[in-house]
């Protein structure tokens, strides 16, 4: 799927699989392959954990061109070919032939920032085995476990014993063939193999898992069937596997590989929402981040890491997700059983928000003192600082406090359903009685109203049909009028007309488009029966995701800011966008809009 | 005693809490001066976030004047000429009355904030919500928001008397906001850490009040056990060595419990890991010094203290963490080896001579130190079998240890081609420990006495291994305290401290 020259190099993605550590790049400086892992959760540009791939032959370096797919990476020279294939397991096969050697060399991905990637390496021993294990301390430990051939090291020491340069070179046996298995490691290794399955064997299963995982979602609306192909490949590219010494209790879908390789929060019921074609599979997603759940407050991690939770939080969004599910695949996966185990741990992270983001009226109101509660992270509804009392959030509390009454429903407990629903209810008048100015859904700071112009005011329009139609049609005609918030890519985080419109390289949702708006926004629409207007919002942005990638968001334009003609600044690198990496979130958003809402929107 | 804040902060057992004076040391650029902080990991939901000094709130008086401080281990008295202000803690919360304004420049980190709740003002950072609440007096905030870069901008916080007192209480706390009930107001609070100082001393080998101290203001929890860090203001790392080492200074019952601690960290393989800091591990094996502190505080009938239940855990927990190093890194003739010259704990100072996988005579000397403590252990535990297979490892490993004495010296052998090299001064001495039991233990005390400057830590461990070391070493810290404390603000050194004095 990404190779060299073809439309998506690996300048733009990451080269990856289902399970694996490992992951590929091509360094957007050097264009040469570098691998790392995920599981330390480093950031590229400071990850020391991270290795140059060259190609060899008869001594001589030779450059390669590479092309991946499910199965396995080729890496071609004139010579022959090396072959990389990532595992399910905590290992990654290495097949050469021709003679041919792969040398690893720690090396930074932006050699100008003066890191000594070597200088994290804490030692590589050859051991009595035959084998050569390499340990980088926090970031984890390789052994390589030759088969065929054999590691000729060359390294440099500092006069204190450290690092100051380290080059791995695997070689050809008598033969000309290599063959090594590379096993990673965060703490320590297992028992290895006596044996290792067939390469054949290997590569067929990554083949396998992909065409089984792309049946979660729903069939693509004609003419996207190649966003299809590589959004699914995101998803399960970045889903984890279960265990193997880390904290995932079941698989995940991580946010990127390069920078934040965790599993977020509300991102996993995003991927629930998309995948209408399992919805069974779809509500597991939406109830994994329930497995890390503090049983005394409630609360919900923001992310989880491959060895930690990170203790901030992300918005309530599993209830909007439940109602979506059960809104365009029916109820059927919601067995009583289900409901008795998700309907205590739903409770309890209702009340997590109403016991300790309350806004003191004695109410279900909710106020926060950080960004990321919200999800708005650098959105001018936050402009005057904190505490805010948000719309956007108080509409992921009704469909929570909704979400929770139905599944006391389903498991029997129909007076506690009553009081869940009646909460819900009384919180939807409350949203609408005090926060609607006849134009837009508005933030408070102290009391006071935010002047914004952010497309988070318009967040509640996920709640769909709950709302008045006059606030549904003004929301409507506010999203798709041209120039304001509609752009030709689809929906900006900021209104263009807003002179504190902000889509620099560092922003998220200051002015971009980016994905998760167009996904509230649409199936929201959607959901409120404007199903045309959301499928015409859906397809400029999925059209732009086609053509540029799954990376979270894009700048609406790049020259100037219309509302003020100031020049847009927007850096180059480190990737092949415009600083942003191809992102989980993204593909799992274009995927709900192109298997759910242009379809449907179009059909109508 | 009256604690230097330039040197060591002021704090408390388990406590995160810290008031110190910023010198900035190393040059970084951080304004000097009198700061509250936390003995923390700064994290945001992002993570990177930069390094930075343990003090986050910059504190003058509330006309910007500077305070003077008088300090103890239970109490700090600060005066300017807008008045006075006494500050103590008792666990989570710092507690503070006085006649003094406030004025409290907060610096905070990506997504970080602070904002005014009805529990007072919070400090949102990352797991962390620190809380100011005033009791008495009044209170402002002045604070805005960078809403790219994600935090509060330069807020100051500044709190003023009311009818002449002030009265506050600041939270250490938890996104659950758990507030426990604390001494009724800062003399209490006083009085209750002189009393729990005061015990700390009685589970002391020593008696150095400032050696006592360091070790007391170092211990946090990690993981669920008390252990000491690195250093609370800068480096709050538990390095596992430290902790063995530290056990020294410690009576038996208090010296198996740290060690237990330590092993608690053990990987379910069985390899302690070199530190804990928060939820980070570093995965690489700590030197296996176990036995060294547990050999100590077992003898002459000390292993009679600790509790059966106690020391039945123990010796499973040694057990385990004794048979990674024969699973891992022991070679079919018996000897251990290091895989990685890191793993002796002295990396970076004496090295391997061949570098790694060597076998070295400290190995030998730890590994038969903790084969003698799992003995001790299986003998009042009542296990004869396992007491004479530990009996039995202690004696291969002497053997060993006395294969590698050639010539008047140690030498490190690789355990790859049994190539031999002279063993670096610094671990060829360590053996001195064993006391009779080293080959040549004369030869090795002259050794170490003419050995010249070592690496402080070596050095004190080595002066461990005879009385007329211990008091050399501990007659050279009596002239220059500073020389065996580490600038009074190494607790593994105060430990050590503590130790010599018993040995001497």
């Amino acid at each position: 799927m990404f190779g060299s020259g073809t439309k998506f190099d690996l300048t733009h993605a990451v080269y990856a699989r289902e399970g694996s550590a490992f992951f590929l790049i091509e360094n957007y400086y050097s264009h040469l392959l570098q691998l790392s892992s995920y599981k330390p959760g480093a950031w590229m540009d400071s990850n020391p954990f991270l290795f140059s791939l060259r190609t060899w032959a008869g001594g001589r370096e030779v450059s390669y061109s590479y092309r991946g797919d499910p199965g396995s990476i080729l890496l071609t020279v004139p010579q022959g070919q090396v072959e990389m294939i990532f595992t399910y397991d905590e290992y990654m096969r290495v097949l050469g032939c021709g003679g041919l050697s792969l040398s690893l060399e720690a090396a930074p991905y932006k050699p100008q920032t003066g890191l000594n990637a070597a200088g994290a390496c804490h030692g590589v021993v050859q051991l009595p085995d035959g084998s050569t294990e390499v340990t980088y301390g926090t970031y984890g430990k390789l052994r390589f476990r030759p088969l065929k051939g054999s590691v000729k090291l060359q390294s440099v020491l500092n006069p204190d014993g450290s690092f100051q340069s380290l080059l791995l070179c695997l070689q050809p046996d008598g033969n000309g063939e290599l063959d090594f298995a590379v096993h990673e490691a965060m703490t320590e290794f297992g028992d290895f193999p006596e044996a290792y399955p067939d390469p054949a064997v290997l590569r067929q299963d990554g083949f396998d898992r992909f065409e089984e995982f792309k049946k979660v979602y729903r069939k693509p609306a004609k003419g996207f069937e190649e966003l299809f192909e590589y959004a699914a490949h995101t998803c399960w590219a970045r889903r984890t596997k279960p265990g193997a010494g880390g904290i995932y209790q079941s698989p995940m879908i991580l946010m990127h590989y390069e920078y934040l390789g965790e599993a977020f929060s509300w991102q996993q019921s995003y991927h629930g929402m998309s995948m209408m074609g399992d919805p069974a599979e779809g509500w597991r997603m939406i109830c994994t981040m329930f497995e890390y759940q503090n049983p005394r407050t409630g609360q919900l991690p923001g992310n989880v890491g491959f060895l930690s939770c990170n203790a901030g939080i992300q918005p309530p969004i599993q209830g909007f997700a439940l109602d979506w599910l059960i809104q365009k695949c029916g109820d059927s996966f919601l067995t009583e059983a289900e409901c008795a185990k998700m309907y205590p741990k739903f409770a309890k992270w209702a009340e997590f928000w109403v016991t300790y983001r309350s806004a003191g009226r004695g109410d279900d109101v909710t106020m926060i003192d950080s960004p990321n509660d919200s999800g708005w992270d650098d959105a001018t509804i936050f402009k005057d600082g904190f505490p805010t009392v948000n719309p956007d959030l108080i509409a992921f509390m009704i469909d929570l406090l909704w979400a929770t009454g139905r599944l006391a429903e389903g498991c029997g407990k129909t007076e506690e359903a009553e009081s869940w629903y009646a909460r819900s209810d009384k919180l939807l008048k409350t949203l609408i009685e005090e926060f609607w100015d006849g134009d837009k859904f508005v933030t408070y700071h102290n009391g006071k109203p935010v002047d914004s112009l952010s497309v988070a005011s318009y967040q509640p329009i996920l709640l769909g049909k709950k709302l008045p139609q006059k606030i549904i049609d003004r929301i409507a005609q506010q999203l798709t009028e041209e120039g304001h918030f509609l752009t030709e890519i689809g929906l900006a985080s900021e209104s263009l007309r807003s002179a504190d419109s902000n889509y620099g390289t560092s922003t998220f949702v200051h002015g971009r488009v980016v994905a998760p708006v167009q996904a509230f926004m649409c199936c929201g629409l959607n959901l409120a029966g404007k199903k045309k207007e959301a499928a015409l919002i859906a397809r400029r942005f999925a059209q732009v995701s086609q053509e540029r990638g799954c990376i979270l968001g894009f700048p609406p334009r790049t020259d100037v800011y219309p509302a003020t003609g100031k020049p847009v600044y927007i850096a180059p690198g480190p990737v092949a966008s415009d600083g942003w990496p191809w992102s989980g979130w993204n593909a799992c958003n274009c995927l709900t809009l192109i298997t759910q809402v242009i379809p449907e929107g179009e059909e109508e | 005693m009256q604690l230097d804040l330039k040197k060591l902060a002021f704090g408390q057992y388990l406590s995160r809490h810290l008031l110190f004076e910023e010198a900035d040391p190393l040059g970084r650029g951080w304004e000097k001066g009198l700061y509250l902080g936390l003995a923390s990991e700064s994290s945001s939901m992002f993570a990177g976030a930069s390094a930075r000094s343990a003090g986050f709130i910059r504190l003058k008086d509330a006309s910007g004047g500077e305070f003077s401080a008088e300090a103890g281990p239970a109490s700090v008295l600060l005066t300017s000429p807008q008045g006075e202000v006494k500050l103590a803690i008792d666990g989570p919360a710092l507690l503070l009355k006085g006649t003094a304004g406030l004025s409290m420049v907060v610096r905070l980190g990506f997504g970080e904030t602070v904002s005014r709740t009805k529990r007072g003002y919070e400090l949102n950072m990352g797991p962390t919500r620190y809380i100011i609440a005033v009791q008495k007096g009044k209170a402002d905030l002045e604070v805005g928001w960078d809403l790219v870069g994600l935090h509060s901008t330069d807020p100051v916080i500044t709190l003023t008397p009311e009818d002449g007192v002030l009265e506050a209480v600041f939270w250490d706390s938890t996104t659950a906001y758990d507030l426990p009930e604390i001494a009724p107001d800062v003399d209490a609070a006083a009085k209750k850490a002189e009393t729990a100082f005061q015990d700390f001393l009685g589970r002391l080998k020593g008696k150095n009040e400032l050696f006592a101290y360091v070790l007391w203001l170092n211990f946090q929890t990690r993981k669920g056990a008390a252990l000491l860090t690195a250093n609370k203001i800068g480096d709050i790392r538990a390095v596992s060595m430290e902790q063995a080492i530290a056990a020294l200074a410690l009576k038996a019952p208090e010296a198996a419990e740290l060690v237990s601690a330590v092993l608690g960290l053990m990987t379910p393989g069985g390899m302690v890991p070199a530190w804990v800091k928060g939820d980070t591990v570093l995965p690489e094996s700590a030197p296996p010094l176990w036995g060294l502190p547990l050999c100590r505080a077992f003898a002459g009938g000390g292993i009679d203290a600790v509790p059966a239940e106690k020391l039945a855990a123990l010796y499973a927990l040694l057990d385990k963490a004794v048979g990674w190093w024969v699973k891992n890194r022991s070679l079919p003739e018996g000897a251990f080896f290091y895989a990685y010259p890191h793993e002796s704990g002295f990396d970076g100072k004496p090295a391997l001579p061949m570098g790694a996988p060597a076998v070295s005579p400290d190995l030998c000397l730890w590994m038969a130190l903790n084969a003698r403590a799992l003995e001790s252990m299986a003998v009042k535990l009542g296990l004869s079998k396992e007491a004479e297979n530990w009996a039995a490892l202690a004696q291969g490993q002497l053997e060993c240890l006395a294969s590698l004495w050639k010539d008047g010296g140690f030498v490190c052998r690789s355990a790859v081609d049994g190539a031999e090299a002279a063993c670096p001064a610094g671990l060829g001495l360590l053996p001195l420990l064993l006391g009779d039991a080293a080959p040549d233990c004369a030869a090795l005390e002259k050794a170490a006495g003419d050995a010249g400057k070592l690496d402080a830590l070596l050095s004190a461990l080595i002066a461990l291994g005879s009385p007329a070391l211990a008091e050399k070493a501990l007659a050279a810290g009596a002239e220059k305290p500073d020389a065996l404390s580490g600038g009074a603000c190494s607790p593994v050194l105060c430990a050590l401290g503590l130790a010599l004095e018993e040995r001497s």
